[in-house]
């Protein structure tokens, strides 16, 4: 019966030990986007979490005590950076973890070696909305950025679990390698939708964009974080009216109400996508989201 | 010149017959040797054509990927010891601190005749933070503050360096003067809080502006599993508080309004919370003052609070808050202790992110040994412009008892306009 016992134990503790092994690395993500590319890249050698909801805004995350403990615990530490999730500043400053501090190994900023777009240049003020100095925070809706922000999660998970490079190394070239076959079918659907032109309701779409070879016509908001006016859509809608513009692309955790008013002045349509994995239940991945927004784009122009 | 013409007639007549006969006489063999190799030519084009056909749609194919847009980053790592920068919270090529500008605006309408601020729209305080990291694990934080109550004479409001690697996983500390970590409002700054007026309670058991305090704190993450539970102890030098009200037992005598204490305080805050799910959060705190007063007399100051918060959607959320703080004073001639207390609850909603409305009650008495208090109903609107500039709307109605801070009156009905503004990059705590 003793040995009986030892022996269940024995197993146990091995199962356990396994288990463990499995993901001995803890990664939290300030949203979604990331945290999906992380479990690419991390497998099964990393637990991962996001900060963030999938329904939220990255700009108004409400930083909450909860989410200090789960920073406390974390070995990476990854964000999108250049302003976007600032809220995430008083959460690591409470951590009192210094691994996940700016100077940390296990700090990644993902936009770091990104070439940025919309960089405002002289003097800027509040006059002009809530502009980010980096330039445009919304890197991660291009997919080929995907990569870029793979690329170091894979570097922090390295600089942690070292024993681990071959392991991600590995794991990023494959999900380098999907996000570019996604980039070659997400081409060719865009190639075909008639006119080049959308507005999006915040500046959240200038990478997407420049990648994919659509133009911003408009902006529903007069200046980003700044409330649309039934004076700014109204001219707006003339505008489209004129050259023909058939989409406007919002995020789907909009409001629909400037959106409709401006589809009904202006003859275009709403397309509501989803900017957050898991924020519908098509976009489950990153790449499925991607697909998730191509797909809707493309509809809502033809 | 018939000569010519013959001789022409004799070579064309050679020609012909000596090409012909000369195709003759090669044609069966070269035929088909001819034949073989055209067939193979025609194979070969053919191979080379569907070689660039597939060359070509490969081309097109990178091409759809690169020449469409900006260059794809590359498929390699940063070296696995390569450290991120240790980059500032913004303005990564920048050398100067985040600094940041702060105004607060306010208007009191449909207060007391002869009130002095009655029915005035004028800016109350500004600020000026400045927040940078000065080392590994070390940020510093300060604000300058011009406020009406002191003839916008520039002050010190708070100048801190926090440190968050001491050795011990969860363990951080701070030194320096700053707000001090007493319940959920008092180490807000006025411009972030989300009131036009701070409650009674606050104003009249703490500070009108605040209880700021200069000196150190070590701040615990205690290792509770699923439970957020932090602990804050410290010693600090607190000052006179600007606010004074007479002190009706002794004549000519005043009073600092609030906490009380001056000389070294030292002050401890619990603060637990719990995710109830992805979308609510519970948090309970409880916090303690102590010292002495310049009469001599033992003052304390405890309070405790809970917040209820559920993020609804991506901007709509709502969430419950209530404080309860108990002033107690011993009187150093009798010995007597006396213990005075208020307490809010609010309830805000903000349905966008423009928006919130909001309702409190408060219910307060002042310190002994001052007589009176307040107890008034609000109702708050806040529209907000930017990310850092709202306007705000919060109307009061009930009885004040003292004209400690504004006058006293029963059946009161004030309204008061803020207007924030501000300008720079600019983080705050947790609280």
């Amino acid at each position: 019966m003793r040995t009986r016992s030892a022996l269940l134990i024995a197993v146990a503790a091995a199962a356990l030990s396994l288990g463990r092994a499995g993901a001995d690395v803890t990664v939290i993500t300030t949203d979604t986007n990331l945290a999906d590319i992380a479990k690419q890249v991390a497998g099964d050698r990393a637990s991962v979490e996001s900060l963030a909801r999938p329904s939220d805004d990255p700009h108004h995350v409400v930083a909450r005590p909860s989410m200090i403990v789960k920073l406390a615990r974390a070995d990476v530490f990854a964000r999108i950076g250049m302003g976007l999730d600032m809220w995430a500043d008083a959460i690591i400053d409470r951590s009192g973890n210094a691994a996940v501090q700016p100077d940390g190994k296990g700090y990644a900023d993902c936009s770091r070696g990104l070439k940025a777009l919309d960089v405002p240049s002289g003097k800027i003020d509040p006059s002009m909305g809530d502009l980010h100095p980096e330039g445009n925070p919304h890197y991660l809706l291009d997919p080929a950025q995907g990569i870029l922000a793979a690329g170091n999660i894979a570097a922090a998970l390295i600089r942690v679990d070292p024993a681990g490079q071959p392991y991600y190394h590995a794991r990023f070239l494959q999900f380098g390698e999907r996000v570019k076959s996604g980039l070659q079918r997400w081409s060719a659907t865009l190639k075909g939708i008639p006119s080049r032109d959308v507005v999006p309701y915040h500046k959240t779409w200038a990478y997407f964009l420049a990648r994919f070879g659509l133009r911003e016509f408009g902006v529903l908001e007069p200046k980003p974080g700044v409330e649309p006016s039934p004076g700014h859509v109204s001219a707006l809608a003339q505008a489209m009216k004129q050259v023909g513009v058939r989409v406007i692309l919002c995020e789907l955790f909009r409001a629909k109400r400037w959106p409709d008013l401006l589809a009904s002045q202006s003859g275009a349509v709403a397309a509501f996508v989803p900017t957050s994995v898991g924020a519908d239940p098509q976009a489950d991945s990153y790449i499925a989201m991607c697909d998730t927004i191509v797909q809707r784009l493309a509809g809502a122009a033809r | 010149m018939r000569n010519l013409w013959a001789l022409v007639a004799l070579a064309v007549c050679i020609a012909a017959p000596c090409s012909t006969a000369g195709a003759q006489t090669t044609a069966p063999a070269d035929l088909e040797q001819l034949k073989a190799l055209v067939a193979k030519q025609a194979e070969t084009i053919r191979d080379l054509q569907e070689r660039l056909t597939k060359l070509e749609g490969s081309s097109a194919a990178v091409g759809a990927q690169v020449a469409d847009g900006p260059p794809v980053p590359t498929m390699t790592l940063p070296g696995p010891t390569s450290r991120p920068p240790a980059a500032g919270q913004s303005g990564a090529a920048s050398a100067l601190p985040d600094i940041a500008v702060f105004g607060n605006n306010l208007g009191r309408m449909l207060t007391a005749k002869g009130e002095p601020s009655r029915s005035q729209f004028r800016i109350s305080e500004l600020e000026l933070a400045l927040q940078q990291r000065v080392a590994d694990g070390v940020l510093f934080r300060s604000t300058l503050a011009a406020g009406e109550g002191a003839d916008f004479a520039m002050g010190l409001e708070e100048g801190y360096v926090t440190f968050t690697r001491l050795g011990v996983p969860g363990l951080g500390g701070s030194l320096g003067k700053r707000r001090l970590p007493f319940g959920k409002l008092n180490s807000i700054h006025p411009h972030a809080a989300p009131y036009a007026e701070t409650p009674s309670a606050h104003r009249y058991l703490a500070d009108p502006d605040g209880v700021a305090g200069n000196g150190v704190a070590l701040n615990w993450l205690l290792p509770v599993p699923s439970l957020f539970a932090n602990l804050e102890l410290g010693a600090v030098r607190v000052g006179a508080s600007d606010a004074v009200v007479a002190r009706p037992d002794v004549t000519g005598a005043t009073l600092p309004l609030g906490f009380g204490a001056t000389g070294t305080v030292p002050m401890g805050r619990l603060w637990l919370s719990r995710a109830l799910n992805t979308a609510t959060e519970l948090e309970m705190g409880s916090s303690a003052l102590a010292g002495k007063a310049d009469s001599g007399d033992a003052v304390r100051l405890v309070g405790a609070d809970v917040t209820l918060k559920q993020m609804v959607g991506a901007f709509s959320r709502w969430q419950v808050q209530g404080e309860a703080l108990w002033h107690t004073r011993r009187d150093a001639g009798s010995g007597l202790s006396h213990t005075r207390s208020g307490a809010y609850v609010a309830a805000l909603y903000a349905p966008d992110q423009y928006r919130e409305f909001g309702l409190r009650y408060d219910d307060s008495r002042l310190p002994w040994p001052l007589e009176g208090g307040e107890r008034l109903l609000s109702l708050i609107w806040s529209n907000r412009l930017t990310e850092s500039s709202l306007w705000r709307l919060q109307l009061a109605h009930g009885d004040r008892t003292t004209d400690a801070l504004l006058p006293s009156r029963r059946g009161l009905t004030e309204l008061t306009l803020q207007f924030v503004w501000g300008a720079g990059s600019h983080s705050h705590p947790l609280q």
